[in-house]
């Protein structure tokens, strides 16, 4: 690829300013520094070929929010393990609650595996990120009667899931 | 988005945006208020500027831009490397396999010449004299016995009917014989091809003058009824002679879509 040097200029600033926060929640999701970094790279090197499509060049943080999420689940499903664990739920400032905590391993293995890419990405939002549905809607740009919709329609799935469940835990 | 900062209702993501500067100087005022009260906000912020200290010591810019200054040749190597994976090695085989055995299925299989041939429909000739065999040509004589063999080119599967017409006047018709026996049909079914061999040959008499080798290319077959009643309309009661014939005859076909190609011969 070539980059002027100008517009190298402009990823540098960007790269000090989103890199490090990208890296922190790709290390939130995937659990591996090698695999955080991957995506990070990734994800600048979507954002140095699309540049100059995105619209609100002063507002990244939610372009960068989704391109790392949908680049890091890529990577969960093709592994063939996911080493979800408990912390995973624990999230930063938000107390758990009633339903995070019927979200177990297993379930969330599950989801990554054979729930749609857009459920799986509000998932993540939601239960890993901890962002309200507001945050949500202003991160993907969908509605957030949507964004419920997907929720409900997770939580119904997971019912099934754990009905089937011999460690089912609350 | 209107901004929904309010006293004690300060989202996650604004404090992202505060840490990424991405906040104008007023809201970034009221996230400074906040955070002096808000020791959640104050540890998650310190969270992710501890990391941004850690993260710039281990992944400088340049350890990120260098390997996406590529030239082609770069470009080139990573996606070779990618194809080295073993979960590719499958389907190499299997290309393999398929790019030798696919071109030597089709040689022992089928006529190369049916499926190579992309033009129209033409026709040429060798003839048979004394047991020799030369190739045709318009600009030849013929003779009493000369065996003319016409070889036809095809751009489709239809129909070919071959008949002739003599300075007499007398028309003859060349289809192979249907279990020896006679029958209106005229044409034979061709299929897609170049230098086919029609399956009977015209064997010259001993008429003076010349002979017009019809080819009638059609999509269905032709009776000998429909060729003469077609001949008739070209041919009046006066004497006409055949190359005014042939050249009367030339762009059009016994049926709509079909074409018509002759070959004039003169005989001695």
């Amino acid at each position: 690829m070539k980059i002027s040097n100008e517009f190298e200029q402009t990823i540098k600033n960007i790269y000090h300013k989103y890199a490090s926060f990208i890296h922190f929640r790709c290390m939130k999701i995937l659990k591996s520094e090698d695999d955080a970094w991957d995506v990070t790279q990734d994800v600048f090197m979507k954002l140095m070929n699309s540049y100059h499509t995105i619209k609100n060049k002063q507002a990244l943080l939610a372009w960068m929010i989704r391109t790392s999420t949908n680049q890091s689940i890529s990577v969960l499903r093709k592994k063939r393990e996911i080493a979800f664990n408990d912390n995973v739920l624990a999230i930063e400032g938000r107390d758990s609650n009633h339903e995070q905590r019927t979200l177990n391993r297993t379930i969330l293995k599950k989801l990554f595996k054979l729930g749609d890419k857009k459920t799986i990405e509000i998932i993540v939002y939601t239960y890993i990120d901890g962002y309200t549905q507001e945050e949500i809607a202003e991160i993907t740009g969908m509605g957030e009667s949507t964004i419920r919709k997907y929720l409900t329609r997770f939580r119904r799935k997971s019912q099934q899931w754990k009905s089937t469940q011999d460690d089912f835990e609350y | 988005m209107t901004s929904n900062i309010k006293s004690n209702n300060i989202s996650k993501l604004q404090i992202e945006k505060y840490f990424t500067g991405e906040l104008g100087s007023d809201q970034q005022e009221l996230i400074k208020t906040h955070l002096q009260d808000c020791s959640r906000c104050r540890n998650y912020l310190t969270a992710l500027e501890e990391n941004h200290k850690e993260f710039h010591q281990v992944h400088s810019f340049n350890a990120l831009i260098e390997p996406l200054k590529i030239t082609p040749q770069n470009g080139l190597n990573k996606y070779l490397k990618m194809l080295q994976q073993p979960i590719f090695r499958p389907v190499f085989i299997t290309l393999l396999v398929l790019c030798i055995s696919l071109p030597l299925f089709r040689t022992l299989v089928h006529d190369p010449s049916k499926f190579r041939y992309k033009g129209g429909e033409q026709i040429s000739f060798i003839y048979q004299r004394n047991d020799m065999i030369f190739p045709g040509s318009i600009t030849d004589t013929f003779q009493r016995n000369d065996e003319i063999q016409i070889i036809y080119n095809s751009s489709k599967y239809q129909y070919l009917a071959l008949f002739s017409i003599d300075s007499k006047g007398t028309v003859s018709f060349y289809q192979p014989l249907d279990n020896n026996k006679q029958t209106e049909w005229v044409s034979v079914e061709i299929n897609k091809g170049s230098k086919v061999h029609f399956p009977s040959s015209i064997i010259l008499d001993e008429s003076p003058g010349y002979e017009l080798i019809i080819a009638s290319f059609t999509n269905k077959p032709l009776r000998e009824k429909q060729i003469r009643h077609w001949l008739g309309q070209y041919q009046s009661t006066e004497a006409l002679l055949l190359p005014d014939l042939e050249k009367k005859l030339s762009g059009t076909s016994v049926t709509p879509k079909g074409k018509t190609v002759t070959l004039l011969l003169k005989k001695r």
